[in-house]
């Protein structure tokens, strides 16, 4: 699907089509966020909760949006991933591990079926991504899966462009690593 | 050994999603986001209503302060007299003058 942010945040500044540019919203990002989310947190439930939570910071803070139009996409993300974080920490308490050990325990619930996979390779995959640092770990889903330039995942991350193009560059030696062994 | 090949996976993920899932997430998403709109209305109607009444208190604490106070009282009575009345009232005093006897 192809998102016009520009006409979005032109009818969400319009008081009368505001509804409008909310559902226009929903409609171009709803299933990339989850997604997002979903690899970030694995569980489904967990990801449609993150989602929900999501979309409730997203409508409270979008009067505050003051980004230009481009930026939209990173800014919602921004927001999502920030709440899936939270998320992780959470559950990093709750089982004294840090925010880079929780893939590995991530990892165990797609091999107890929780996460439903029906695929060896791509089991694999996943399993190699969360054996990455949490940095590294996102970097590598931004830029690969939803195909972010660097300056957009350095919005959404807070690092700078040339951090995301070393962490993008290590999570793909990483990885490749992972799965020749 | 042969180099592992990302386009072997691609963007395939392990995951699924219940059947229905993204509708009805989209539905629970905009019935929150329309929500947020009255709300957003209900908040500015309010401060509206607020800023009048606010707004006409002021007015009216002003008008008792012009229209009330002792100094402006008598400053509108005397516009309200015409010159010739003025003229009149003060001329009565001419011949005083003239009578003054100074020793």
């Amino acid at each position: 699907m192809r998102v016009d942010s520009a006409e979005i945040v032109r009818l969400i500044n319009l008081p009368e089509r505001r509804s409008e540019g909310l559902s226009l919203l929903v409609e171009a990002y709803t299933e990339p966020l989850y997604w997002h989310l979903r690899r970030m947190v694995v569980v489904h439930e967990d990801a449609e909760d993150a989602l929900q939570e999501s979309w409730l910071k997203i409508f409270a803070a979008i009067d505050h949006f003051r980004g230009e139009s481009d930026g939209l996409k990173a800014w919602c993300y921004r927001i999502a991933t920030n709440t899936a974080l939270d998320k992780l920490r959470k559950r990093c308490r709750w089982r004294w591990v840090t925010l880079d050990s929780v893939g590995a325990e991530l990892s165990g619930l797609i091999d107890r079926g929780d996460a439903n996979s029906p695929e060896e390779l791509e089991s694999m995959f996943q399993k190699a991504i969360l054996s990455l640092p949490a940095k590294q770990r996102l970097v590598f889903n931004l830029r690969y899966y939803d195909e972010m330039e660097y300056r957009e995942i350095s919005q959404v991350t807070g690092i700078s462009e040339s951090a995301c193009k070393t962490n993008y560059h290590y999570a793909q030696q990483r990885v490749k690593e992972f799965m020749m062994r | 050994m042969k180099e592992f090949d990302f386009n072997s996976v691609g963007k395939r993920l392990p995951y699924s999603v219940p059947e229905g899932f993204f509708a009805q997430a989209k539905a629970q998403a905009k019935s929150a986001s329309a929500k947020r709109v009255v709300g957003h209305n209900t908040i500015i109607y309010k401060v509206a209503l607020a800023a009048a009444t606010l707004l006409a208190i002021c007015g009216a604490a002003v008008w008792l302060e012009v229209y009330t106070s002792p100094e402006n009282q008598y400053e509108r009575l005397l516009s309200e007299v015409s010159s010739d009345m003025l003229w009149e009232y003060v001329s009565e005093y001419d011949t005083d003058i003239e009578n003054i006897d100074i020793e």
